[in-house]
């Protein structure tokens, strides 16, 4: 019988089944006990002995295409049920996730309060934070401003009906607190609650501040001002914020200033600041002819509101979630 | 008194930019023209309209117009704003016109259509001496603006049109015109005796008499007006003067009735026990604090604050005795918030006033009120005590310059002095400033330093980027850990909140501890806003209303924030960490069932965040929660908070749907700054056991899990609950309880009897200790 023509039946044969169990059978038929390949080999002992290598070379080699062929086949049907089993499994990618969809949100008086604490950290400054229910000295006193001082008019404090505190009316008690406890150079923000008897469209009897101080040897006026330009344009990602000072009052510094912010168009008020008072410095042991300090004060509430176009204080502290999650 | 080259715009930006805020400018009438002052000569009825009339008005130039009014308060001979043909009133201009069949040459104006007022009940009725066709802007100054100021506290010399002229006059480099000479001569000598007992109160008090004054006279109408456009009333003409004054320059004055005046004057602080019925009606108990005038008979009106009604001017006075003193600020400072009121005498000696300034004032006063109510002037009696000290004070240049941090140079100081008036003698590197007797504001170097930076102007000082040598910043482990608590609920979907510190009563009650003392606000902004929060449930659980109501039914938000305790005596405002949840436990969607978030979710947000401690749930109770559905949280020994279902009794108190959970802890105790430290990694393979058990139901698995991780199993790497089970196949009063064993070693694959031992020692101690058997 002709090899070849076996091996293309073989071939044939082969590719007529289309799962592992009928290629094994359509095997036998080749390389079983009884197929045509072993009837093959058997038949060699007939042969002449001078013709019973080549014979057997060439039968083998037959063997082996059939083989090879065998092989090939099985690998494609595996190939082909993986290919149909997978189609079968396909899902319909589009569908949402499993889980929910959302995050939760950063208050944005949080998100910013980060925001300047980042930027102010870069900047060499620490974050400190304090009480808010305060004694008189801290809120006032040390603050240069002793019992009965027009000035404390200024803020409508709230007082605790049973015990000689107050809720802190803004968060420069943390200057003397923090000045009390270390030794200059210091340099810190301190941001929290402030508390004042106050309530309407623009004022919250609760709202925020963010305190800052740098003491050193050499810290001016005009460093100041450097300071809170360079901070707004940071914070504001706007290189083209231009800050004013305007004279004013407060009694822990001297001189004071109230930081305008040139903002779309026109003139904002973000904040208030001067060099540390030398009777606030001397409240607390530190010698004014050789250290200058600078405090400032910004309202976050209100840089919130500028940054996020808010235009109702109140917004803040309704907690509606449907504003809250405007800001994830 | 000062009269610079600036527009209304220019002069507001330069007294905000010398620290006088002005806070607005508003014309005092709306733009208006050809307005002028009539004289009602007739008034006839409208034949066709019984509330029209038709009225005969002369403007003064030989023409009368025939006018139809409807105003109800129009009589013959009375002078009024009349628009002629051609004037222009708001968007419109006045035509001839005919009404219902009578014609109209013009009309007749309110002070509401002349955008001068909001009265609107009639026309605008002018006083008898207004000339007739005069303009009605320029017989009315309507021209005029009212500059409202924002005085800082330390600015008292500002409150008067002098004081403002003065910074003015400096900061515009413009002359200013102000006579400081006494110039009016007596011609009576008529004098009352004062006698100052108190010097270092008062220490200077000038008075004077004048009589036969007419009290009755009408108070000119340009006084009228400047008094009303300051917010001031009219009262009588010596009255409205004295205010005219202290406006003008600053002094508080005042008139007693001369008559009513019994002996001699003293000034001296009060005794315990007397009292005075003041101007404004209010009896008041006179404290040893207060400084008091008095005549022989007592108190008479209480220094710097207000007058005494007993002798004050009333419409019969004819003779009067004035006061232009200096009272010290400690004499009133805070005297308003005992009072209940305050005074613009108060306000103004609270933050000083020109004590040089009291007899210029009183001749102005004085030659006002004759020339207005007519009378007599008498010489002016001045006592004197010891008048506060003009130290002067010393600014240095370097000083100067180191402060503000640029180049100033002797030259623009010396400038900012001579402008400001300020009296200085100057050497090599400094100045001397003495302070003039209205600056009570100037005591140290940075005074000086201010007003110099104030006068050469803001703008002018450089900004300059801060430099210096470069550190680390020490990190605020607190604040980070802060930070990752609020990362760790926004990411599981929760909303961060700010909510007030001070609460309602009711919300401490229903959500504090039982029999805790509460903090009380002595001033709240509103009477049930009146508590410091021990706790944040309550502004949580409002919160949850207040978006319920707005038709939000999946709410998760929580709270970081300052509580406040007392405990015996002692204020502590520890951190907590608070939140509350409701609705479905996912966004609607087709991957998970819909049901509604319960305690283990709300537990299974919370223990990531405790993961390195020994933590505990235990069963507990708490008035504000379901009783079988809550735990307080342990970590060692310390209670830490809580979490669970709010009791129904809360939801239907505070009108929630419910099912809702909360949660509650100190954020102080969750604070983990332990270095991790490394243990070796196993190359061996682990070995999986799992032990099943029986335990009466009312045993508590996390108890046992807890006894299973303490129990110190040799190999043991993990325990794992992962099977509860109940019902089927299982004796009533009984549960089924599946954990499973990780085991693992570092120096050896683990053989059977390795592992058997372990779980024979895990079901010993579990039957020992509750009665566990195991299950097949």
């Amino acid at each position: 019988m002709d090899l070849q023509h076996i091996v293309s039946q073989a071939k044939e044969m082969f590719s007529k089944v289309d799962n592992g169990h009928a290629l094994d059978k359509a095997k036998s038929k080749f390389l079983g006990k009884s197929g045509v390949i072993t009837d093959q080999l058997r038949k060699i002992r007939e042969l002449p002995a001078e013709e019973k290598a080549t014979a057997g070379q060439a039968i083998n080699h037959a063997k082996n295409q059939i083989e090879e062929i065998l092989k090939h086949r099985k690998d494609e049907i595996i190939e082909h049920k993986l290919q149909r089993e997978m189609a079968d499994s396909s899902i319909d990618i589009t569908l949402p996730g499993r889980g929910n969809r959302t995050d939760g949100s950063y208050h944005p008086i949080s998100k910013t309060l980060d925001r300047i604490a980042f930027l102010f950290n870069s900047m060499g400054f620490s974050v400190i934070d304090g009480p808010e229910i305060e004694s008189d000295y801290y809120n006032f006193t040390a603050l240069n401003q002793p019992q009965n001082h027009p000035a404390r008019s200024m803020h409508d404090t709230f007082y605790l009906a049973d015990y000689e505190y107050l809720l802190r009316t803004h968060t420069s008690p943390m200057q003397i607190r923090h000045m009390e406890e270390f030794k200059p150079p210091l340099r810190v923000i301190s941001p929290g609650r402030v508390y004042r008897v106050d309530s309407d469209a623009t004022h919250s009897p609760m709202f925020h501040q963010l305190e800052g101080l740098w003491v050193d040897d050499n810290i001016s006026f005009s460093n100041l001002k450097g300071l809170t330009r360079e901070f707004l344009r940071a914070f504001f990602e706007n290189d083209a914020i231009d800050v004013r000072f305007r004279p004013s009052y407060f009694p822990f510094t001297e001189p004071s200033a109230e930081i305008d912010m040139f903002f779309e168009n026109s003139w904002l008020e973000v904040g208030g600041c001067g060099m540390v008072h030398p009777k606030v410095l001397k409240n607390v042991g530190i010698d004014s002819d050789k250290y200058q300090a600078f405090a400032f004060g910004m309202g976050l509430d209100r840089l919130a509101m500028i940054r996020y176009k808010i235009e109702d204080l109140r917004l803040f502290f309704e907690n509606d979630i449907r504003f809250l999650s405007q800001f994830t | 008194m000062c009269d610079p080259e600036m527009d209304s715009e220019e002069l507001a930006h330069a007294l905000t930019m010398a620290g006088l805020e002005v806070e607005e400018v508003i014309p005092v009438s709306q733009f208006f023209s050809g307005v002028l002052i009539g004289e009602v000569k007739a008034v006839q009825s409208h034949a066709k309209a019984d509330r029209l009339k038709i009225c005969e008005v002369d403007t003064g130039n030989n023409e009368i117009l025939s006018i139809v009014c409807g105003a109800p308060n129009v009589v013959k001979g009375i002078k009024v704003a009349c628009a002629i043909v051609g004037s222009k009133l708001g968007q419109g201009q006045i035509k001839k016109t005919t009404i219902r069949g009578a014609e109209s040459e013009g009309m007749l104006c309110s002070e509401q259509e002349l955008g001068v007022s909001d009265n609107n009940d009639g026309i605008w009725v002018l006083p008898q001496d207004a000339p007739l066709g005069e303009d009605i802007r320029s017989y009315c100054d309507l021209d005029d603006k009212i500059f409202s100021l924002k005085l800082t506290p330390n600015r008292g010399d500002c409150l008067s049109i002098l004081g403002i002229a003065r910074e003015v006059s400096a900061v515009s480099r413009t002359p200013l015109n102000f006579e400081y000479e006494p110039k009016v001569e007596h011609t009576i000598s008529d004098t009352l005796t004062v006698n100052l007992i108190d010097t270092a109160a008062c220490p200077k008090y000038s008075g004077r008499i004048i009589q036969g004054v007419n009290v009755k006279t009408q108070t000119p109408s340009h006084i009228i007006r400047r008094l009303a456009r300051s917010g001031i009333r009219s009262i009588n003409a010596v009255v409205d003067l004295t205010n005219y004054v202290m406006l003008e320059i600053g002094q508080p004055m005042h008139a007693f009735d001369q008559d009513k005046l019994k002996g001699e004057v003293s000034i001296r602080f009060a005794r315990e026990g007397e009292s005075l019925k003041l101007l404004n009606g209010e009896d008041i108990s006179l404290t040893n604090d207060m400084l008091t005038i008095n005549d022989s008979g007592g108190p008479i009106a209480l220094a710097g604050i207000m007058g005494g009604l007993e002798t004050s001017v009333d419409r019969e006075t004819t003779n009067l005795f004035l006061e232009s003193a200096f009272f010290s600020s400690f004499v009133v400072s805070g005297k308003w918030r005992e009072l209940g009121f305050s005074t613009d005498a108060l306000y103004r000696y609270e933050r000083g006033v020109d004590f040089d300034l009291s007899e210029v004032a009183l001749d102005r006063l004085s030659a006002l009120i004759v020339e207005v109510c007519g009378g007599a002037i008498g010489p002016v009696t001045v006592s004197e005590g010891i008048l506060p000290k003009r130290e002067s004070v010393k600014l240095r240049v370097h000083k100067c310059e180191k402060i503000l941090g640029f180049p100033i140079g002797s030259d623009r100081i010396k400038d900012c002095f001579k402008r400001l008036k300020l009296p200085f003698s100057q050497d090599s590197n400094s100045f001397c400033v003495t302070p003039p007797s209205y600056r009570f504001d100037i005591e140290i170097e940075e005074d000086l330093i201010e007003e110099v930076a104030r006068v050469d102007g803001y703008d002018k000082l450089p900004s300059v980027s801060p430099r210096d040598s470069l550190g680390f910043v020490p990190i605020n482990q607190r604040l980070v850990s802060f930070q990752k608590v609020k990362e760790h609920f926004i990411s599981r979907q929760y909303n961060e909140v700010i909510t007030y510190g001070f609460v309602e009563e009711k919300w401490e009650k229903d959500f504090g501890t039982n029999g805790k003392k509460l903090i009380f606000l002595k001033n709240p902004i509103a009477n049930h806003l009146d508590v410091m929060r021990s706790t944040l449930t309550g502004s949580l659980v409002s919160v949850l209303r207040f978006n319920q109501n707005r038709y939000q039914e999946r709410v998760r938000v929580f709270e970081v924030s300052r509580v406040f305790k007392d405990s015996s005596g002692q204020i502590h405002q520890p951190y907590v960490c608070s939140g509350i949840a409701c609705g479905a436990v996912f966004e609607q969607q087709w991957g998970h069932k819909d049901r509604s978030i319960d305690f283990f979710d709300l537990k299974g947000d919370l223990q990531p965040l405790f993961s390195k401690e020994e933590v505990f749930y235990e069963k507990s109770s708490h008035d504000w929660l379901h009783p079988g559905r809550s735990a307080s949280i342990r970590v060692n020994e310390t209670i830490i908070g809580w979490l669970g279902e709010l009791h129904p009794r809360i939801l239907r108190k505070y009108e929630l749907q419910g099912p809702v959970v909360a949660f509650e802890f100190t954020l102080d105790d969750v604070m983990d700054n332990d270095i991790p430290v490394f243990r070796e990694v196993s190359k061996f393979p682990p070995v999986v056991r799992d032990i099943s058990i029986l335990v009466e139901s009312n045993k508590s698995a996390g108890e046992i899990l807890n006894y299973l991780n303490k129990l110190g199993l040799s190999y043991v790497e993990r325990i794992d609950l992962f099977d509860v089970y109940l019902g089927k196949g299982i004796e009533k009063g009984q549960k089924g309880l599946a954990f499973r064993l990780l085991l693992q070693d570092t120096g050896k694959t683990l053989t059977d009897s390795d592992t058997e031992m372990v779980i024979g020692e895990a079901l010993e101690g579990l039957k020992k200790t509750f009665q566990a058997k195991p299950r097949r």
